[in-house]
């Protein structure tokens, strides 16, 4: 940490207090960094033994957030990038914004029911700015298909050898369904709480653009609908805190996608389906020898949470 | 029949479960490690429900399953084979019914609050 910290300072040319390691992505490195005179920083940066095939280069994540932030959508302004050797890797220090990104706080604490009742509206346009984004400055990104999307998902689910029939079934079902063809998009791909910095009064910023990609505008929806974050209040279909519409609301008072809900359910269940793989994903990782973590261990479990969330949906189609 | 005396293997569990949780509950427990003491407790609340349920579940879905797959040795590994290679009828309402229901039950082991909710 030592070597980072002074290749920060130097390329700063400002002294640093302290480094603080966040928990974040599934790829990054991330940290708080506090300077002398106290201000704050984020630096975010993989290293080249901790590259994940899923995402994006940093390079390219600094790149998107420059790009979505120029066309206003709230994202938090790039410093500088770094490209060095295997102990510093590559990455970005961006700028700290203050505010929440814990969910079951920004749900349940009284300072921000103000916020609350008008985020839904504000998600929505924010993830409208984020899919207007010009994709001609976006060719090195990958642009994913639902299908190719369906065939990856299934690729690493099959590769833990532990067969779910309500996965199967859940796979089988996404293949028949019929997709309404839109315009290709800029994807956030991790698009829900807990990559929101909230204030009191406001959506302050969106972070974790480690998965983004060019894809169907109904994925970052449906992903955000999905129940596993919805965090104890169920009915609301927007993480927990609003309703579809006022997210629709808000989505087309700016644009000229119209939303259709039915896709939205069908991106719903796919959603629920990866967060399935990815629970298993992380059981596997504890269960393979390569990490020893309870929390790895117990998400393992998890995945019947989701398979209980398919069944609800293809069962009784019901997507609250 | 069982050569072990009490407590029994779940009466155990127990202890240790009520202990954590008293442990996370105490105002002076450090509040940066509560969270992975929970998930601690989380974890031996899913042992304990299984050993004293999971038996009992398990055999009733193998009975139910063979009925289903029509083969004696019912796994949930043939079950997912078959729907992958449209050996069963997706569509079809008691096999979605056996789907539904063996859910539920894994949901009562891992995490019964789900299904509450």
């Amino acid at each position: 940490m030592q070597n980072f910290q002074e290749f920060l300072e130097n390329s700063l040319q400002q002294n640093i207090k302290k480094l603080v390691p966040l928990t974040g992505g599934a790829s990054a490195d991330i940290n708080r960094i506090i300077l002398e005179n106290n201000n704050e920083l984020i630096v975010r940066r993989s290293l080249s033994k901790e590259q994940s095939v899923m995402a994006v280069p940093k390079k390219l994540e600094a790149k998107i957030q420059r790009i979505v932030r120029s066309n206003n959508a709230p994202v938090p302004e790039i410093i500088f990038e770094f490209s060095e050797d295997e102990d510093i890797g590559e990455g970005y220090v961006m700028e700290a914004i203050p505010g929440e990104t814990i969910p079951r706080k920004i749900l349940r604490d009284d300072k921000y029911k103000n916020v609350r009742s008008k985020l839904s509206f504000e998600i929505g346009r924010s993830l409208a700015t984020i899919h207007q984004t010009k994709l001609d400055e976006l060719t090195d990104l990958d642009s994913v298909t639902f299908e190719e999307s369906l065939k990856k998902l299934y690729l690493v689910y099959s590769s833990f050898e532990q067969p779910q029939p309500v996965f199967e079934l859940a796979f089988k079902w996404l293949e028949t369904q019929e997709l309404t063809k839109y315009d290709n998009v800029l994807v956030h791909g991790d698009f829900r709480f807990g990559n929101f910095i909230i204030s009191e009064s406001n959506l302050e910023s969106i972070i974790d653009w480690e998965l983004a990609h060019i894809g169907n505008p109904m994925e970052d929806i449906g992903w955000l609908c999905v129940r596993s974050w919805r965090f104890g209040n169920v009915h609301k279909r927007v993480g927990g805190l609003g309703d579809l519409e006022e997210l629709i609301e808000g989505y087309e008072s700016i644009s000229n996608i119209k939303i259709d809900k039915s896709q939205i359910d069908i991106w719903q269940l796919f959603g629920s389906l990866r967060w399935g793989v990815i629970c298993m994903m992380q059981a596997f990782a504890h269960l393979s020898g390569s990490i020893n973590s309870i929390e790895k261990a117990a998400i393992g479990r998890r995945v019947s949470e989701t398979e209980y969330d398919l069944m609800n949906m293809i069962k009784h189609n019901n997507f609250l | 029949m069982t050569i072990f005396d009490r407590p029994s293997s779940s009466e155990l569990l127990k202890a240790v479960i009520d202990f954590i949780d008293a442990e996370t509950k105490s105002d002076d427990y450090p509040a940066n490690k509560r969270f992975k003491l929970q998930i601690v407790s989380n974890v031996l609340n899913i042992v304990k429900r299984e050993l004293d349920l999971g038996k009992e579940i398990n055999d009733d879905f193998s009975k139910l399953g063979a009925d289903l797959i029509k083969d004696k040795d019912f796994s949930t590994d043939k079950l997912a084979e078959k729907i992958k290679n449209n050996e069963i009828d997706i569509s079809d309402k008691s096999f979605i019914d056996f789907l539904y229901k063996l859910t539920e039950k894994k949901i009562d082991i891992d995490n019964p609050k789900y299904k509450k909710i």
